[in-house]
């Protein structure tokens, strides 16, 4: 019996094209829209070195050696005339050996203000340099400014932040796939229904108890929903390359777990929303999505806000539940945030499967 | 006893759907429930499968109490819904193997069955169709197929020709007929009156809940005095040969207008006896047409009002 039921229902469910596409194409459509939109922003265009010259020995020496993503930023040059060079552009950026620090260039700009900022961290270091000689003069000065400017870190820092931002999207995808399961619930429990639908019907004359249909259901939908996000993960992993951490036995745990849950909500929404199909699926999508939305997929400023005005909306709301942890797994190596996360998705989906289960025994008549 | 409903008294809030229904349904019967939309045909149906919960009353099934949870009864019941109930993303042997697995759990015995139940249907040609390219005829046999497969011993069809052209109706009703010969107990709910008097060796009208009367066709016409009915047209009547025809006591019903004759015989009355009469008194005829009285009369002459009124 349950192979029986559960056969056909993976095939039935393979066979429908809006399951595949709400729960599989449509998330994966706006990973990869969301990736082109923020790629410029993870992934700028590579630099090129900009042709500069400046008359300080020390101040050059650092930046020639300034990097972005291990490409040099910079490549000292040495002009006659570099006000001139400067002027007919066959140099970027000219400084003269003054302090305060100043530049010369045609415009003002963003390499002008990065060439700025890294300027004045050298300047900074220089002073630290020259007291430091004061007390100790056996003190090495390139190894100071090393230590005090950094000014290649800045940068690198800078990119990474970024990036760490970003993939927070896309965790948020990987959620709204786990919570695709909601769907599937709704039309289980729907198809279970003798006074919803008419394949209700011919299961509730059958000399079987309801549970005995919703069982291999449950299973065949959780099966197809962990195909899905495993395509997901894959995809927005390998193929747009964003990073889930190392611990891969954990990043699945998170979508056994987060899909189980999915199911659970969209079964209790089947049971309790009463009315036709479409009305109890806009129930179950429109929960998703704003549930998504809560968890910073439209913006990262909703999580936040809502993280710090609403904090307990932040701690169950399904979409942050999972996303959080995929973003906790990446974030950090300790696994206390995962774990915190994990059981508290596994105690709702419980007590979600816990009223299935009650409301599935109280209905004996299909019609009261 | 097959089938036993009792005092059964199903409301919804104010409207009484079943209004103390009895029913009892032999083994071997073509039982059929004719009534207007809203009758309770339905209700009904669904208080037999323990589908509704009632207010008052028993049902038993096989002779014994039928509950939600008596799944041995259940595994002894077909039912073909009025709507076609099957699985749209699967294709029609997926949807007979399907259904029927959920009685026979034998995958080589299943299998026997749901070749005889596409055989029985004449669906073998469309095996690998799904149900959106089928026709609505052979959908509904689709249906059938998915309610039968596993041979139940009582079959219920609830509407089961409605929106079908007369071919495919013909096909569904003399598919029943033979799951009738083969030894399956049938009720048929329907408000084709035609269809009722075609298949069913005993009849119940229904009306407002209630069991209006039972009994076979015959016998129903006879309980409220149904004769056949005469239309003679271009037929020329003095006024003395109108008087002895209305005054006949062959005659029930009696009305001649421009040229044309319409009666209603006495329900023990044969149309031979009514040309008899006529022939008697050199009462000259034409072009005669016969009409049997129908299930339609016996439900006008009940509650006055006619049941197509209500279809």
């Amino acid at each position: 019996m349950f192979r029986q039921l559960f056969k056909y229902r993976l095939i039935g469910t393979l066979r429908v094209w809006q399951i595949l596409f709400w729960n599989l194409v449509f998330p994966l459509a706006l990973s990869t829209f969301l990736y082109l939109a923020m790629s410029s922003i993870m992934y700028p265009d590579p630099l090129e070195a900009l042709p500069i010259q400046a008359d300080n020995a020390l101040v050059a020496d650092v930046l020639k050696d300034v990097e972005f993503e291990g490409v040099k930023m910079y490549t000292l040059e040495e002009k006659a005339d570099p006000r001139q060079a400067v002027a007919d552009g066959t140099l970027r950026m000219y400084v003269p050996d003054e302090s305060p620090p100043v530049i010369v260039a045609q415009k003002r700009g963003v390499d002008a203000e990065t060439l700025s900022s890294i300027l004045i961290s050298v300047d900074r270091a220089m002073q630290a340099v020259g007291e430091i000689m004061q007390t100790d003069p056996t003190a090495d000065p390139a190894a100071i400014v090393e230590e005090v400017a950094s000014p290649t870190s800045i940068f690198t820092d800078s990119g990474e932040d970024s990036k760490l931002l970003m993939t927070n999207f896309f965790y948020t995808v990987l959620a709204m796939v786990c919570l695709g399961a909601i769907t599937l619930g709704v039309v289980n429990v729907y198809e279970t229904e003798a006074q919803s639908s008419s394949m209700g019907k011919r299961l509730g004359i059958a000399p079987h108890n309801k549970r005995t249909f919703l069982i291999p259901f449950t299973v065949a939908s959780l099966l197809f929903n962990l195909l899905y996000a495993g395509v997901a993960l894959l995809y927005i992993n390998f193929v747009l390359g964003i990073p889930f951490g190392e611990n891969i036995p954990a990043v699945l745990a998170t979508i056994v777990v987060g899909s189980l849950f999915g199911l659970s909500i969209g079964m209790v929404i089947g049971l309790l929303v009463k009315g036709s199909l479409d009305v109890r699926m806009n129930v179950g999508i429109g929960l998703y999505v704003f549930s998504s939305f809560l968890a910073g997929m439209m913006s990262l400023d909703v999580k936040q806000l809502i993280t710090l005005y609403v904090p307990i909306v932040h701690k169950i709301n399904p979409s942050s539940l999972i996303t959080n942890t995929f973003s906790s797994l990446y974030y950090f190596e300790d696994l206390t945030v995962f774990r915190e996360n994990l059981l508290i998705m596994g105690a709702m989906t419980l007590v979600f499967l816990g009223i299935v289960w009650f409301l599935t025994r109280r209905n004996q008549y299909e019609y009261v | 006893m097959i089938v036993e409903m009792k005092q059964v008294v199903k409301r919804y809030n104010e409207l009484v759907a079943l209004d103390h229904f009895d029913l009892e349904i032999q083994k071997g019967d073509v039982y059929g429930l004719l009534g207007p939309n809203g009758s309770g045909k339905s209700t009904a149906i669904h208080s037999m499968l323990a589908l509704l919960k009632f207010e008052k009353g028993e049902v038993n099934l096989f002779g014994e109490p039928m509950k939600p949870n008596r799944y041995d009864l259940k595994a002894r019941v077909g039912f073909v819904p009025q709507e076609v109930s099957v699985a749209d993303e699967l294709t029609v042997g997926e949807n007979v193997d399907y259904f029927c697995g959920l009685y026979i759990k034998d995958k080589n015995e299943r299998k026997r069955l749901v070749q005889e139940a596409i055989d029985f249907v004449g669906l073998e040609k469309f095996r690998k169709f799904r149900p959106q390219k089928l026709s609505g005829g052979l959908k509904r046999r689709l249906n059938i197929a998915c309610g039968i497969a596993h041979k139940p011993e009582l079959i219920f069809f609830d509407e089961p020709t409605v929106a079908v052209d007369p071919q495919s109706r013909n096909n569904i009703l003399e598919g029943i007929k033979r799951l009738n010969e083969e030894g399956a107990t049938i009720i048929y709910t329907t408000h084709y009156m035609e269809e009722v008097e075609q298949l069913c060796n005993t009849i119940t009208i229904m009306d407002k809940g209630r069991a209006l009367i039972t009994g076979s066709n015959k016998e129903l016409k006879k309980s409220v005095g149904i004769g056949d009915k005469v239309r003679i047209q271009d037929m020329s009547l003095s006024a003395e040969e109108q008087e002895l025809l209305r005054g006949n006591r062959l005659v029930q019903q009696y009305d001649y207008k421009e040229g044309t004759l319409d009666v209603m015989l006495d329900k023990d009355a044969k149309v031979l006896h009514f040309l008899n009469l006529l022939e008697d008194h050199d009462i000259g005829y034409g072009e005669m047409f016969i009409e049997s009285g129908s299930l339609n009369d016996v439900f006008l002459e009940i509650t006055g009002r006619e049941l197509r009124d209500h279809v």
